[in-house]
């Protein structure tokens, strides 16, 4: 089934690709959602949770979906820079090197089990997530359009890993949790047979044209200066409140204010309301945030729904 | 402290606090009282500030920098006091309490600081209310008090409410705006047709330039005793001595006279005015007649405060017309004040067409005559009388000979430096030959004294510059003048100048630097006119016209009648008619319109509170009503509650209603979000889903 939808319907594109998604990765729209919006917003995904409750396969079957270039790189902790960025070979035949490309050098990348990786090899991997360009012996090389991230981490694996620093940590647009599935869902999991077939012939149902055209729509959609100001709220909330160490940079309120309104868009509307603020606000703040008496991200997306339980919502 | 930030209201304070500051000075006589270019940087400060406290910034001036402010201001303060306002305090102490307030405000950083500004500002206003007593500015002063009051109320309120932990938004947004606008409009319509139309309290002001110092009085050319030099020192100022307006268009800017005080007597090198004969109360004569003979038009000026009693006329001057209970008019046919006018002084002259004199006939011949009083006449000075004069023609032939040989043989000059002075007129006469026009005036007075011309100084000013904004001409300070009159006998007082043209006061045509410069004086005129001296005449002559109006509003067929004449010239034998009297009916009238404007406003303000309470249906309103009523049937609406959550939630609560909560919620988020105002049909629509929640939810608490 070829699905190649123009973004003059944005809603029912958007949803393709969700349910498209939701085939392999059952009961867990809420998520799916996010990372559909991370898509439109332009940002990288950072999938963190407990092994096997489908982390990698939702970044498969977002790969698959959209029908570009996808490449899996699972990092270890003898993963060198060039193992993913590419190296450059002395050419016989042109009397020349020759930058030969890795497998960063497409649209969908899913960096597997990131946090395994030495910091070296992550921050190889900063650049080309803020840039969308890699530098090699002094060449800077362009990466194609559209370029994601789908990385993906275990919390609880402390041994030989070497946990992302917070500047690394920022160029995620969200962090993801998939959770447990429920049990109607699980049960029907089991007794399915499992999710590799499906996987396997997951068609794609968006090209990458049509989601640089979503992307160009995400931008129009309407932030009213008091939701602006209600999102400067919660900001300013994490930079004043002792609770807090380090607060949302300004980096972060862009990318909640892109978001917001890849929000809105995936909800069908063309303006964004508070609830979308609400809704984004632990996902997209939360692995920002650093908070004083320590704690996972499942105590800072605990501080960060507490914050937006706090601040009075713009009328 | 209270638990929510927001409810410190800092930034609403500080920009009400402003706003007061902005309104402090306004009662103050500006032009009199504080230098215009004082007020203006108290005015860019304080819009700086409100710009500052806006924009919500919290940086302002450090208390170092204050002090250091406040410091350098104090080496000002002492020459403000010595050299701009000659020992006086009052206009000091103003600039130094703005000034104070001005660095009170720019340092503000705490809530104390607050209070202490509006105190200063409070005080200011106190100050400038002293100047100027008022009933408008009473009421004023009552607005500005109340206001404050209201405004305290409402933030002890809102702190009590804070306190108790009560975060509702709409509450916390005040509606400043609105609060100021209505506040400030509220004065205005009150205070503007109380000051035009409730009788005046005139008092005059404590501070105004010239009152009281020996000094300027000298200065000023018009004491009862000046020496040869007082025009001199006169004519060094720029200042505005007196505006005039002619009704006769053909009179503006011709060079016109304007007799101020005569002097008779000259001894030892000065002159002595001449006596007062005649002392007159203005209530049973009206009008006072000066000279026999027709008047042609009127003319009307304004006198500022000079530190003189001398009244400057025109010398064509037939009858004039001033609100003063008693005045003097001296043998010379001045006009003598009871007392130095110290708020600008306004009277109405006729004028005919020539410059007849009204001094008295000079009694036949003797050397008791003060206009042939034979004081500094020398032999010498004889000899050239005789020489120049000559015996034949008539009298008046023989002063002009005098009066072109003084206006050609001789020079002018303002330069005294280096001069020996023994007997000013001698050396004036054979030595130097050269003087101004005191000078030439003296020798002539006294070389027609040695021929038997009954003469006297006169003081006055020549000329002025033409105010083309309003046809009126600006006399200053320097066109002030000395000449002469003498008697021709069968005519009567007769005035010559000796003064070359070239020493003359010149009547200035306007340039382009100059327009500038008289737009200013414009603004300050009509400040004049219509604030300080805004007094009963106008009040009378306001209810005139909105009578007229009145009654042209409410017969439309008559057509517009055209303005009444101008005011008749008396003629010659009728008695004067005295001023008319403000009836009974004048007062009803009066009644009547202050309690229409005061039924207007309040109409006004009770429809502005309706619309306020009711408002239009905006679906903005609506959704708050509804967070309103969820939270009185029992639903935990909180401040942080977004309108979706709010609608899922009341849609598991209240089923039924689920729906028309529903509409209203998405009506809302289109027009506060979507920007999407709700129009036709939608908004029957809202007005529906509004009907059905308010219905559906009436009485559910209980349930709750």
């Amino acid at each position: 089934m070829q699905l190649s939808i123009s973004a003059s319907d944005p809603v029912s594109s958007i949803r393709a690709l969700e349910t498209n998604v939701a085939r392999v990765i059952q009961g867990k729209e809420g998520a799916v959602r996010l990372a559909a919006v991370c898509l439109l917003a332009r940002g990288h995904i950072l999938i963190e949770d407990v092994p096997g409750v489908g982390k990698t396969t939702l970044a498969h079957a977002i790969a698959r979906s959209l029908g570009l270039a996808f490449h899996r790189i699972q990092f270890t902790s003898d993963l060198l820079p060039s193992d993913i960025i590419g190296v450059s070979i002395f050419s016989q035949e042109k009397q020349a090197f020759e930058f030969l490309p890795g497998p960063l050098f497409s649209n969908v990348v899913l960096a597997d089990e990131i946090n395994r990786a030495s910091p070296k090899t992550q921050s190889a991997l900063l650049e080309a997530m803020s840039d969308h360009k890699v530098s090699v012996e002094r060449k800077r090389y362009t990466l194609p359009e559209p370029f994601i991230v789908l990385a993906t981490q275990n919390p609880l694996e402390f041994h030989g890993t070497f946990p992302l620093p917070e500047s690394q940590l920022d160029r995620f647009l969200m962090s993801l949790r998939l959770g447990y599935p429920p049990v109607e869902d699980e049960r029907r999991l089991l007794l399915g047979g499992g999710v590799e077939e499906v996987l396997e012939n997951l068609e794609p149902v968006m090209t990458g044209d049509d989601l640089l055209a979503l992307r160009e729509r995400v931008t129009k959609v309407q932030v009213t200066e008091k939701l602006v100001d209600y999102m400067l709220a919660l900001a300013e909330k994490t930079r004043q409140s002792s609770d807090f160490i380090l607060g949302v940079s300004t980096r972060g309120l862009q990318s909640l204010y892109r978001s917001v309104q890849a929000y809105a868009l995936a909800e069908g509307r063309d303006y964004a309301v508070p609830d979308d603020v609400q809704r984004l606000a632990s996902p997209v703040l939360a692995h920002r945030i650093l908070l004083k008496r320590g704690g996972d991200l499942d105590a800072a997306r605990r501080a960060i729904e507490g914050l937006v339980a706090s601040v009075p919502v713009p009328i | 402290m209270t638990a929510h930030p927001a409810m410190a209201f800092g930034r609403e304070k500080r920009i009400l606090l402003g706003l007061l500051a902005l309104l402090a000075p306004l009662p103050l006589p500006l032009n009199e009282t504080l230098g215009w270019s004082f007020l203006a940087i108290y005015l860019l400060g304080v819009v700086v500030f409100i710009r500052h406290a806006a924009s919500g910034s919290d940086r302002w001036l450090s208390p170092w920098m204050m002090n250091v402010l406040g410091l350098l201001y104090l080496p000002l303060f002492v020459i403000d006091l010595r050299a701009f306002s000659g020992g006086r305090l009052v206009g000091p102490m103003l600039h130094l309490g703005l000034f104070a307030i001005l660095i009170k405000l720019a340092s503000l950083r705490r809530e104390r600081d607050k209070w202490q500004a509006l105190m200063g500002i409070f005080f200011v206003f106190l100050a400038s209310m002293a100047t100027s007593v008022h009933p408008s500015i009473v009421l004023f002063l009552l607005v500005f008090l109340a206001g404050g009051l209201y405004l305290l109320m409402r933030f002890a309120f809102l702190h009590l409410v804070a306190g108790f932990g009560q975060r509702d938004p709409a509450l916390l947004r005040l509606p400043l705006g609105a609060f100021l606008g209505t506040s400030v409009l509220m004065t205005l319509v009150f205070s503007v047709p109380l000051f035009a139309l409730l009788p005046r309290v005139s008092s005059p002001y404590v501070n105004v330039r010239g009152t009281g110092t020996g000094t300027i009085i000298q200065a000023s050319g018009f004491s009862d005793e000046v020496t040869l030099d007082s025009i001199g020192r006169i004519r060094e100022s720029r200042a505005v001595a007196l505006r005039a307006r002619f009704d006769d268009p053909a009179r503006t800017g011709i060079d016109q006279r304007y007799k101020g005080a005569t002097y008779d007597v000259y001894d030892g090198g000065s002159w002595r005015r001449s006596p007062r004969v005649r002392s007159f109360s203005r209530s049973n004569e009206g009008p006072v007649r000066l000279v026999e003979g027709a008047p042609e038009s009127w003319a009307t000026l304004w006198l500022r405060p000079l530190a003189s009693r001398s009244l400057p006329l025109p010398t064509e001057t037939r009858l004039f017309d001033i609100e003063l209970p008693r005045l003097g008019l001296g043998t010379g046919g001045a006009v003598i004040l009871p007392f130095p006018p110290v708020e600008v002084l306004e009277y109405r002259a006729a004028l005919g067409g020539d410059d007849l004199s009204a001094a008295l006939d000079p009694p036949a011949a003797g050397p008791e005559v003060p206009t042939l009083d034979p004081r500094g006449l020398t032999p010498a000075m004889r000899t050239m009388a005789a020489e120049v004069m000559g015996k034949e023609g008539t009298t008046a032939d023989r002063i002009r000979r005098l009066e072109s040989h003084l206006a050609t043989q001789y020079t002018y000059t303002l330069d005294f430096v280096g001069r020996e002075i023994t007997n000013p007129l001698e050396d004036f006469l054979f030595r130097y030959k050269s003087g101004h026009c005191e000078y030439f005036a003296s020798a002539m007075v006294l070389l027609l004294r040695a021929e038997g011309v009954h003469s006297r100084l006169v003081t006055g000013f020549l000329g002025g510059e033409v105010n083309p904004l309003e046809g009126y001409t600006i006399v200053r300070q320097s066109n002030a003048h000395a000449w002469v009159e003498a008697y021709i006998p069968d005519e009567g007082w007769r005035t010559f100048d000796p003064t070359p043209a070239a020493g003359r006061p010149e009547s200035v045509a306007p340039s382009t630097w100059s327009l500038v410069t008289q737009a200013w004086d414009f603004l300050i005129f009509r400040w004049d006119r219509y604030v300080l001296t805004f007094g009963f005449e106008d009040q009378l002559q306001l209810f005139g016209s909105l009578k007229d109006l009145w009654a042209r509003l409410w017969s439309p067929r008559v057509p517009a009648t055209e303005l009444p004449p101008p005011a008749d010239v008396v003629p010659d034998d009728s008695p004067i008619e005295p001023l008319p009297e403000l009836s009974p009916r004048r007062w009803s009238d009066s009644v009547w319109i202050v309690g229409g404007l005061v039924t207007a406003t309040i109409a006004l303000f009770w429809w502005l509170v309706r619309r306020r309470l009711r408002g239009p249906l905006t679906a903005t309103g609506v959704y708050r009503r509804l967070r309103k009523d969820l939270a009185g049937a029992g639903l935990p609406v909180a401040e942080s509650l977004a309108p979706l959550t709010l609608e899922r939630r009341a849609g598991r609560r209240f089923p039924d209603l689920a729906e028309p909560m529903r509409r209203i919620v998405s009506l809302y988020l289109e027009e506060s979000f979507g920007g999407r105002a709700v129009v036709g049909a939608a908004r029957q629509e809202l007005a529906d889903a509004l009907g059905q929640t308010r219905r559906g939810l009436r009485g559910r608490s209980a349930e709750g």
